[in-house]
């Protein structure tokens, strides 16, 4: 046993590093799925540490302009959940899917779409009222005016990469979302969720709702590899300076930032992504 | 006469470094006994016998030292548990050291150079492993460099992932288990086997979360995956163990707790049950499993002579036990009351154990 199991261990360790980086391999060959030129806003670089000499960027989806109206019942049936008879206003399913129901998914992440159109011009829409609502005395100048330093940063800071389908087949998806270069098909946990119905003395005001969501993109760390690396690592050294432009910190906070770079993510056959271009909009020097 | 042949002609011939080192805490046991049969004049054995055994003890004693480097005597023992000890916590620090050192340097390196390091780290400690142990009894080294060997292959896949944004898979777990076991068994360490079913009992319980609809990384949220992982390794220990035979043990104990604990928490939290019921039934059920598989274990170690399962199955009927009475009495009974209950609980088990005991003695008898 001794001297087979030695050859064994040794064999094993080679087999699982092949099939690994065979899979690699054939994750980056032929066409690529998605090659999409993404900005600061939707890839931030995480904060230097003195112990973890690499960089690697975190995709940042908006989540805040997610409304999940499209991800209902219906999508969660597609995707596996058995709902069965069950009905919108009953408990059971918020008993029933308590805990432990996140599935693995694909999810469609569009980047500066319809999606974030639409949502900007909500945002807009409901600023316009706000201001007719502060001439009838409804609204403070003072709310108005945060509203108004929000909608600017958002229009110029915060991500475009918005979520806008899930499906259980990712060729199905990409036939659907033809665009390459705006839509991402990316591995994501989805999980479901129960909003008890909001009774007010007795009367249903909002019926109860059974809808999904998606609670994390399953390859949102990507690794810039080691000859990509400077001009994010001159950033991460200014840590003490550099915020990344997609955390809003209220009204007091300087005007909005410029991207500091641009980066070319590929995404291959088995819908894993790399960095295949980092371009610097702003010199390391030039940060505030 | 040599060495190979003294062992070969001795009965029982050791199957492992533990079984050799109880034979010679048996011939100390003998001779001490015999010194004291002969001090009160219950036996005297005439010199020539004497001699014959006495040179037999030391022949055996010799051929076990040099085969399995064993402790003859209590000192010796006691300085191999603290070698232990030792190798151990060096293993953990060094294996500290490998993970932090790479986090360290990665980023200095190009993507081939980094995946260079992490695929020829496990392979290159493999074969020190093999070089220690063919030039140490005691495997102290051999346990210290395989643990190091573990955590490289461990940190290799682990960082492919992250370098080329793989997306996770539970199969990582079985890679991981077998390659632990493989080397526990190859040089009988009982950590890496640890490590090993460790690993095999997360790649089961993931696996078995799949197949009941979740991502496996929500395999923790259902404790019953545990119950089921953990039995199948309780089962594991039925497999024959010719020449690990205390490697049986480690399964047997390593199962039924893993399966115990998960009892233990879904006695307390039936939220997390697959089963379609209220909350408050789940956990009844559970409760019961908790008291029967104690039982049980208690039951099964007293018969087969598994003095871990019997004491594993003894704690846990008092921790499901106590948590029961705690959860009847602990709001409404004033607490002097409550503690005092404990206290005549224990004394009631105590008697029950002892009349056993009485009775385990009278059956020996």
């Amino acid at each position: 046993m001794r001297r087979y199991g030695i050859y064994v261990a040794l064999l094993l360790v080679l087999i699982a590093n092949a099939v690994v980086l065979g899979g690699v391999q054939y994750n980056r060959s032929g066409t690529p799925e998605a090659t999409v030129e993404l900005t600061e806003r939707e890839l931030h670089v995480g904060y230097a540490h003195d112990e973890n000499s690499s960089v690697s960027l975190r995709l940042n989806w908006n989540r805040m302009a997610d409304r999940s109206e499209w991800f209902d019942r219906k999508r969660l049936e597609e995707l596996g959940y058995d709902l069965g008879a069950m009905t919108d206003a009953d408990d059971r399913a918020g008993r029933r899917y308590r805990t432990g129901q996140e599935r693995k998914a694909y999810a469609v992440l569009e980047y500066d779409g319809p999606a974030w159109q639409t949502w900007l011009a909500d945002e807009r829409q409901k600023l316009a009222k706000m201001q007719a609502e502060v001439e009838s005395g409804k609204v403070t100048a003072k709310t108005l005016e945060s509203a108004q330093k929000r909608l600017v940063w958002n229009e110029s800071n915060t991500s475009r990469l918005l979520a806008v389908d899930v499906g259980r087949n990712p060729e199905a998806l990409r036939q659907r979302y033809t665009d390459r270069s705006r839509y991402i098909i990316t591995p994501a946990l989805v999980r479901l969720n129960y909003r008890y119905p909001v009774k007010e003395k007795g009367v249903v005001k909002e019926p109860a709702r059974v809808y999904g969501s998606i609670s994390r993109i399953l390859t949102d760390s990507i690794h810039v590899p080691g000859e990509m690396q400077a001009p994010l690592a001159a950033l991460q050294r200014r840590s003490s300076k550099y915020r990344s432009p997609v955390y809003y910190e209220g009204v007091k906070q300087a005007e909005p930032q410029q991207p500091h770079y641009r980066v070319t993510l590929v995404y291959g056959k088995r819908f894993e992504p790399w960095v295949s271009a980092v371009r610097t909009e702003v010199n390391a020097d030039q940060i505030r | 006469m040599q060495a190979d042949e003294i062992i070969a002609g001795v009965s029982n011939r050791p199957a492992g470094k533990a079984e050799a080192q109880r034979r010679a805490e048996q011939i100390r046991a003998f001779n001490s006994e015999l010194t004291l049969l002969e001090q009160d004049g219950v036996v005297r054995l005439n010199d020539e016998a004497r001699t014959r055994i006495g040179a037999y003890h030391g022949q055996v004693l010799e051929s076990l030292t040099s085969e399995f480097d064993i402790d003859v005597s209590s000192a010796a023992k006691q300085m191999s548990l603290g070698m232990r000890a030792v190798s151990f916590l060096g293993a953990l620090a060094l294996s500290a050291a490998v993970f932090f050192f790479f986090y360290r340097f990665w980023g200095l390196l190009s993507t081939w150079g980094q995946v260079a390091i992490l695929v020829a780290a496990p392979l290159l400690l493999v074969a020190g492993a093999e070089f220690a142990a063919r030039r140490e009894k005691t495997l102290y080294f051999t346990s210290l460099i395989s643990l190091v060997a573990f955590t490289a292959f461990v940190l290799d896949l682990s960082m492919l992932g992250q370098i080329f944004c793989i997306t996770p898979s539970q199969n990582a777990f079985l890679v991981w288990g077998a390659f632990a076991l493989l080397l526990a068994y190859t040089y009988r360490l009982k950590l890496l086997l640890v490590a090993g079913i460790s690993c095999m009992m997360g790649y089961l319980a993931a696996t078995m979360g799949t197949w009941c609809g979740l991502y496996w990384l929500s395999f923790g949220e259902r404790p019953e995956n545990f119950i089921v992982a953990g039995l199948l390794v309780f089962a594991a220990a039925f497999i024959p163990h010719k020449s690990q035979v205390e490697f049986a043990n480690i399964y047997r104990v390593y199962g039924l707790l893993a399966a115990l604990i998960a009892i233990l928490i879904l006695s307390h939290w039936g939220g997390g049950s697959y089963l379609p019921w209220q909350t408050k039934h789940i956990e009844y059920v559970y409760q019961i499993a908790g008291f029967a598989l104690s039982g049980v274990a208690i039951w099964l170690g007293i018969r087969r002579g598994w003095p871990g399962v019997t004491n594993l199955g003894s704690t846990f009927f008092v921790i499901f036990l106590y948590t029961k009475l705690f959860d009847w009495w602990w709001k409404w009974m004033p607490k002097y009351l409550f503690f005092l209950l404990l206290g005549c609980i224990a004394v009631l088990i105590l008697l029950v154990l002892k009349r056993a005991r009485g009775r385990i003695k009278e059956v020996l008898s």
